[in-house]
């Protein structure tokens, strides 16, 4: 091994010193690709972090329940949509034609009576119109051939509802002759017939729509003056409810029921019938507009009084606001006492 | 003659010219100073190179606050110290032939005088802060402040160290046969 010279270890030196700034280079770009992939990955997590301040707080998912809650609810609108368009369309037709709209007698009344659009057309509205319309316009139901309420002799209602209309506001008076109307309905098929009522009514009816109901078997029978059976009631008990129906056409909010939304946006009035559609509403007590309002009837006999506004409302539930009680088992007892009698 | 200083200026500019200039006078000597420290021509060469490629890779700034024989002399211990530490635990083989040949070779070259090579010679029997203590005095003609410098020692440290390598020099030498003459 000889020892280098001068020009040697130059060149030896100057080739360690291109290796060595070779190698410097390399690390600095090994330095700098590195240091750009850290800032690289860090901006990357700064704009994912800064992506997930700004974004707003995720609302919380809705569950299955709510969510078909909400299309139950939808659905229903749709439903009382479309109900209330059908509804104005057969009242229309119905004011016309002296039939009522088609409607589901079986079913429960719905939770919301506001916006329920089924109605029990078995129960015969009093529009507002009734008392400026003549009385052929005025349907009136005939007797239910039902299995309820057979008893009743509500074609009696028919002859008061044919002679009505004819005057508004009439004072109510109370004769002999309604008072001694014959009631032959029995106490045990009145208490099924109250058990089995849960009639319901459109909520903005505006014309008349007397004589709409369902029998037994669902069809629908339309009720008019010409085929109304009208029978053996006398005449001033007619005059009588006519003048009692027409009475309760009465300026804008005077019969309202407080809390009641079906009831409060009449503008003529109400229907009668609307005020028992919904008994459980009230349970075993009225409001004091109602009470008032039946207080109005109670010197008129039951059975006329109830076949004249509400043909399938039975004798004693209409006993029992006239007589202004609210027990109704012993309205249902004084009745049955009176019906003995 | 700047002794190097401003080769390696150009060389720091950019001028390789300088680099070769600063090994062309500093190779041999540096050398036998690494040798004095090694006592090993060839390892004693290889820290002369790597000497020279400290001072062209990482450019070392030179203050002149002294010569720059005797800065580029504490580079090449600091770089000796280094291969020490690293070689602690390995012991040099012993001296060949070549090795000699070498040696002589490199004292022909830069000891002109048959008195400073045979002085050259008794260093190896010396302890290795004698050899290099005396290798700068007598050898570099450093000053006692350079050679402190250069062995990382007080001035006082140097001067006690030199007159025992001296002390130590003679002995030898009279061992030796040679008529020393204290100069």
């Amino acid at each position: 091994m000889t020892m280098k010279s001068n020009d040697e270890m130059f060149e030896s030196v100057l080739a360690r010193l291109e290796a060595f700034e070779r190698e410097k280079r390399m690390r600095k770009r090994i330095i700098l690709s590195s240091a750009a992939f850290a800032v690289g990955t860090a901006s990357l997590i700064g704009i994912g972090v800064f992506t997930d301040v700004m974004k707003p707080p995720e609302r919380p998912r809705e569950s299955s329940s709510v969510i078909s809650a909400a299309t139950t609810a939808v659905t229903a609108e749709q439903r009382t949509a479309a109900g209330k368009t059908a509804e104005a369309s057969s009242a229309e037709n119905a004011s016309s034609a002296g039939t009522a709209p088609e409607s589901d007698s079986t079913k429960e009344p719905d939770t919301a009576p506001a916006k329920a659009p089924e109605t029990r057309s078995s129960v015969t509205a009093v529009s507002s119109s009734a008392k400026h319309t003549s009385a052929a316009t005025s349907a009136v139901t005939s007797a239910p051939a039902s299995s309820y309420a057979p008893e009743i002799k509500t074609t009696a209602a028919a002859k008061a509802v044919t002679s009505a209309g004819t005057t508004s506001c009439a004072p109510i008076r109370t004769t002999t002759a309604a008072k001694t109307a014959p009631v032959t309905t029995s106490a045990t098929t009145q208490t099924r017939i109250l058990s089995t009522y849960t009639a319901t009514l459109p909520q903005h009816t505006t014309t008349g729509t007397f004589g709409s109901r369902e029998n037994d078997s669902g069809t629908q029978t339309t009720a008019s003056t010409k085929t109304a059976p009208v029978t053996t009631t006398a005449k001033p008990r007619d005059e009588m409810i006519t003048e009692a129906l027409s009475s309760m056409i009465l300026p804008e909010g005077k019969y309202r029921v407080s809390g009641s939304e079906w009831l409060a946006e009449r503008e003529t009035g109400m229907p009668l019938h609307q005020l028992f559609v919904k008994p459980s509403i009230y349970g075993d007590k009225l409001p004091s507009e109602l009470e008032v309002f039946i207080y109005a009837f109670k010197d008129i006999d039951p059975e006329y009084a109830v076949a004249a506004i509400c043909p399938n409302m039975n004798n004693m539930r209409f006993a029992y606001y006239v007589n202004y009680s609210h027990n109704l088992d012993e309205v249902i007892e004084n009745y049955n006492k009176n019906l003995k009698k | 003659m700047d002794n190097g200083e401003n080769s390696y200026r150009r060389f720091l500019v950019g001028d390789k010219e300088g680099l070769y200039e600063i090994i062309c006078e500093y190779r041999e000597p540096l050398i036998l100073y690494l040798n004095s420290i090694v006592q090993n021509i060839h390892i004693a060469e290889e820290l002369a190179e790597d000497t020279f490629f400290e001072l062209a890779a990482r450019k070392p700034v030179f203050s002149g606050k002294s010569s720059f024989k005797t800065w580029l002399y504490s580079i090449g211990f600091n770089i000796a110290a280094k291969q020490f530490r690293k070689r602690a635990n390995i012991t040099l083989v012993p001296i060949d032939a070549q090795e000699i040949l070498d040696e002589e070779n490199i004292e022909k070259n830069y000891l002109k005088n048959e008195r400073d090579r045979m002085i050259h010679k008794s260093l190896h029997k010396l302890k290795t802060e004698y050899r290099q203590v005396l290798y700068l005095s007598f050898f570099e003609c450093l000053k006692n402040e350079e050679t402190a410098l250069i062995m990382k020692k007080s001035k006082r440290q140097v001067e006690n160290l030199l007159y025992n390598a001296k002390k130590a020099l003679r002995a030898e030498l009279e061992r030796s046969g040679y008529d020393y003459e204290e100069q």
